[in-house]
Formats: C-alpha cells, structure tokens, sequence
C-alpha cells in the first residue's frame, strides 16, 4: 500500500512537472515582447533593457523555466491584463461556482449511469438494455454549447420554468440547467461502460457462490456485483475529468454561469492571454490532483489494491 | 468521452468475457470480411448513407449553394434590421448579418469535413507512431510517452485549445494542429496495448529469429493487424474532431470568422435565437446528425471486428 501511495505521488510530481513545461511553452509563445509592455509606451531602449533584466528575460529559457517554476508554486500565477489583479485571486474567486457545477454534473453522471446502467445489466435485452447503447452514442455526439441553448430556449425562455442563466438564489434553479446540459449525456455514456462492466461482474465466481448460498438476487446485485462494477467507471471517469471541465467551460459560458471556464472566454475575448494560460495551468493541476484522490478513493474501496 | 471507452474495449476492461488476444485474433480473422459483415447491419449502413451526403454536400458545396455564404445580403434582413425566415430566394432564412443561412450551412460541412478528416489523419499519424514505439520497445521510450499521455491528458480540452488559439494565429490549420494535439493520446493509448499484445506473438520471434528488422517487423508484420481497428477507432475520431472544431468556432477560438462553419453560426445567432430559434436549430442539428453518424459507424465498425 505504501509503494502504491508512494509511486502515485511519483507520478504526481512528474504529471505537474509536465503540465508546468507545457504552459510554461504557451507563455514563451504569446506574442511581442514582454519587457517592451511593461517599461511602459515611453520607455527608452536603455529602460526596456532594464526592465528585460529585472524580469529576467535575459536569461536562458531553461533558467526562466526554473524562475516561473518557482513563482508558481508560491501561488504567483502572473498578473491578469484585464481583472487588475493577479490570476490566482481572479481564478480562486471563481473557484466554488465551477465547483458547484462540476458536484452537481458528477452526480447526476453517477446517478443515472447506476440507475441505467443497473437496468440495463440485470434486464438483459430489455428496454433499457436496448436503448443505453443508443443513448450513450448520442451522449457523445451531442454538443454541449447547443444543448444549453436549446434548453435556455424551450425550458427557460418559452416555459418560464427556469432562470435564464446567470447565478442567482435559491442556486438550485440556476443548477439544473447547466448541470442537465452535461450531467444527462454524460450520464447515458457511464451507464453503457456500468452496464458492460456489470455483466462482466454479474458473471463472476463470487455471484454464483451468492446464488448458491440463496441469497436474493437484489442482494447480490447491489450489494456483491455492483461495487466491483463500479471501479472500473471510477478509473474511467478520472482519466474523463479533462473532458469534464472542457464541457463544463462550454456549458458555464452558454449559461454564464460564473465559473473559471466563463473566467477564461471573457479573458479569451478580452486577449488577456496571462489569465488564460493561468487557467489551463489552475484546471491542469486541479486534474492532476484529483486523479491521486480518485486513486485513493480506489485504495479506500478496493482491498485487493491495499494489500498488493 | 468515447475514446476512452474504445481504449477499454481494446484491453478488455468493459468486456470482461473477452480477452486482448482473442480480440486481436478476432480482428486479424475479420480483416478482410470486414465489409461483408458492415453490410448486413442495418444502422451501420444507414449511418454510412449520412456520411456519403454529408461528403457530397461538402463536395459539391460551391454548385449546391444558391448565393455566396460570406455576402449579407440587403434584402436578407428585414425594415427593421432583423433576420429573415424561410422565403423563396432564402430557403432556410437568413442570419443576422443577412447571410443566406442554406449556404452557410452548406460551406459549413466543407470546413467540418476538411477539420475533421486532418486532423483525425494527424492524430492516427501521432498516436500510431508514439504508440507503437512505447509499445513495441518498451524501456525508457515507453516511460517517456506513457507519461506525455498522463500529463496531456490532464488539461481540459477545450480549455487548453482556447490558449493555444489565443496564443497563434487562429486559423483552419491552428484549429486542426489544436484538435489533433489534444486527441492523440487516445489513439496512441490503443495502439500502445495493441502492440504490447502483439509483439509477444509467434510470427513476430519467427520473423525476429529471421533477422528481420525492427522497424519492418512493426510496419510489416505488427501494423497490419491493427488496421481494422485503426478504421474503426478513425471514425469515431473523426466525429470528436467535428464536434471539437464546432466547439471551438463557438467559442471564437476555432476556424476564424467569417468562414461559415457550423460552430460560429450558431454563436452568430445567439443575439436573435429567442426570435429565432432556427438560426441556433439547424446548425446544431447538422452537427449532431453527422457526429452521430460517425460514432454510430464506428461502433458499427467495432462491433463486426469483434464479432458482435
């Protein structure tokens, strides 16, 4: 167990590592010269030269990565062009709206992918069983941008039912649309991964000594199959939680729901490039940092990884 | 989200009753019957039956189209400036702007087929390369790629997609360059376990005990057992990569206005949707019709390989 924490931690410092060489391309990347923005429009070369120096310009790639290295994991993400503050603050204030709309997509995905999914494997060529292939293509092939439009149009805009977008009390309101935009589709891909994973299960040793035993059927599904069902939608759906907040930067524009993803197109429109790269750097790590707890989630549930 | 679930099937996490080498054995066997076992099947065909109007309509886009995509026209809006509905020199209408709507829709799929078709060959180039090199020498080739996959796929695609725009020039091939950037970990995670599945073969210690060498065993001897798979997981590729750039164009960080592709018409319509809501309906449901139809063909194509 302490080899596996220890090698995932490994992998950890690898993975961010990576992703800070990655970003840290994309701001080599932007456009024009930095010193010359910042010595200001009246700057003499002599004072640009300064200003290079001071921001370490002038150094060697390699030295500036080991410089935006460390300012960046002392929390020092750059200075946002737009929001006049830096882009830790302006992301960290927009931090528990994503958050809120990620639980409630997570939740909905899980919720309906057990339900169908469940359905689906135990009424084997049944209604369900038939159409969780079906939905699942189409939870793929649906785009998530039009989908929130077309529900703001039908269910918000002509039915009333809804808020129009925004984020407003009681928050549950302005959840539901947003969430369902993503959550529903995401929920009909997990149910087809449940599904096959479950009849796999459902097929195994153990099911059969439960049957044997006289135990109800019920029983064995939800209490024998299905959490050894689940394991493998939970590895699935960490290595999916780039997808995740991709969508939900789609979603939470169409929705405006305002979240690092609404965060990151108005600095896209706004061409403040330090606040987008920040957030791909932010979300990057966040990643990172989730996929060890869905490991740990994985050690906590599976005994077989703890004693391995 | 459906790459990972292709990835799976590969090694056989969702279909626990089938084991790697039999799949591959399966898909060696079916190489050639490939064709013949598609034709039987009903939604496959049909599917095809999209792709091939879809790639007529993209074809033929300059002859089909009644009026020039790119030109408001004055009597495209009405007295008081508005979009007009269906008419006779407008068949589907006009967008905001004035823009014949039937011929933007119809230039649209040339840009959704160029984006996806290229990028989809960039990403099998990539992902088939690195892959087979992770898979078939192992060592520090494979912790190297293995581990690019791990951090690549740690940003949110369409997040890191917006930097990369906002960063270069955006254009058609920024766009294709972005999406293949951003989906050939999948490809190269299927090949990766392919390969490492394949190369413990008999004919490959024959034809090594032949001195035959590396780099023609992988080309001649290894590749082509992964070509039917390789078609299958194309396709579904291809339709990521239309629903990517749609995506993208959505969010201005994509093919750059005013091109019409299918994403930036329905961010051009946004302003009148709720008078009009057929201005966000058709593209949508062009996108969705032809993403379906690929992943729907490619599911098609993944089920007659492995013999379902």
């Amino acid at each position: 167990m302490v080899g596996f924490v220890g090698h995932r931690l490994g992998w950890l410092v690898v993975v961010v590592l990576g992703i800070l060489i990655v970003t840290f391309t994309l701001v080599s990347l932007i456009p024009g010269d930095v010193a010359v923005f910042y010595a200001g429009p009246h700057a003499t070369a002599q004072s640009i030269a300064e200003t290079r120096h001071a921001l370490g310009l002038d150094q060697p790639k390699i030295v500036q990565f080991f410089h935006y290295l460390w300012r960046t994991l002392h929390g020092d993400f750059g200075e946002s062009a737009s929001q006049d503050e830096p882009v830790l603050t302006a992301i960290l204030d927009r931090l528990p709206a994503t958050a809120q709309l990620a639980g409630a997509i997570i939740v909905l995905e899980m919720g309906l992918a057990v339900l169908l999914g469940t359905l689906a494997a135990v009424h084997e060529h049944g209604l369900v069983d038939r159409a969780v292939a079906g939905l699942a293509a189409l939870g793929v092939s649906l785009p998530g941008f039009w989908v929130g439009i077309m529900l703001l149009y039908l269910i918000a805009y002509r039915l009333g039912w809804l808020p129009l977008g925004g984020y407003g009390d009681p928050r549950w309101q302005y959840l539901i649309l947003p969430a369902a935009t993503q959550g529903v589709p995401g929920g009909f891909w997990y149910a087809r991964i449940l599904r096959a994973s479950l009849r796999g299960a459902l097929r195994e040793d153990y099911v059969r000594t439960a049957r044997g035993k006289g135990l109800r059927r019920r029983r064995i599904t939800f209490r024998h199959a299905l959490p050894n069902a689940i394991l493998p939608v939970l590895t699935i759906a960490a290595m999916d939680l780039g997808q995740l907040l991709g969508g939900i930067v789609v979603v939470e524009t169409v929705f405006s729901w305002p979240g690092i993803g609404l965060l990151a197109y108005q600095a896209l429109q706004n061409l403040d490039l330090p606040l987008v790269v920040g957030s791909v750097l932010f979300t990057g790590l966040c990643i990172a940092l989730l996929n060890i707890l869905a490991d740990l989630l994985r050690l906590a549930i599976d005994p077989r990884i703890r004693l391995s | 989200m459906h790459q990972v679930e292709a990835g799976t099937r590969v090694d056989s996490r969702s279909d626990p009753g089938m084991a790697t080498e039999d799949l591959v054995l399966a898909a060696a066997a079916r190489r050639r019957g490939l064709w013949a076992l598609l034709r039987r099947k009903r939604v496959p065909m049909v599917c095809l039956g999209i792709v091939a109007v879809f790639g007529l309509a993209a074809l033929l886009a300059p002859i089909l189209a009644p009026h020039d995509p790119n030109f408001g026209y004055y009597d495209g809006l009405t007295m008081t400036g508005a979009p007009l509905g269906s008419t006779g020199k407008f068949l589907l209408g006009t967008d905001p702007t004035g823009r014949d709507v039937l011929s933007r829709l119809l230039y649209g799929s040339r840009i959704s087929l160029t984006v996806g078709v290229l990028s989809t060959a960039l990403t099998v180039l990539l992902g088939l390369s690195l892959g087979s090199i992770a898979g078939y020498f192992g060592g520090w080739a494979e912790i190297v790629i293995t581990r690019l996959i791990d951090i690549m796929l740690a940003f949110p695609v369409v997040l890191l997609g917006m930097a990369i725009a906002a960063i270069l020039t955006s254009s058609i091939a920024t766009t294709i360059g972005v999406i293949a950037l951003t989906q050939w970990m999948y490809m190269a995670r299927v090949v990766y376990s392919q390969v490492q599945t394949l190369k413990e073969w008999e004919f490959v210690t024959a034809a090594r005990a032949m001195g035959i060498g590396e780099r023609r065993i992988v080309l001649r001897h290894i590749a082509p057992h992964m070509l039917p798979l390789l078609i299958a997981y194309s396709t579904l590729t291809v339709g990521t990569s239309i629903l990517l750039e749609a995506t993208l164009s959505y969010l201005n960080a994509g093919v750059p206005k005013p091109t019409a592709s299918w994403g930036s018409m329905i961010s051009d319509g946004l302003t009148y949707y709720r008078a009009d809501p057929s201005l966000v309906l058709y593209p949508g449901v062009a996108i969705l019709v032809v993403v379906l139809a690929f992943t729907l063909l490619g599911d098609g194509l993944t089920a007659a390989i492995e013999g379902r």
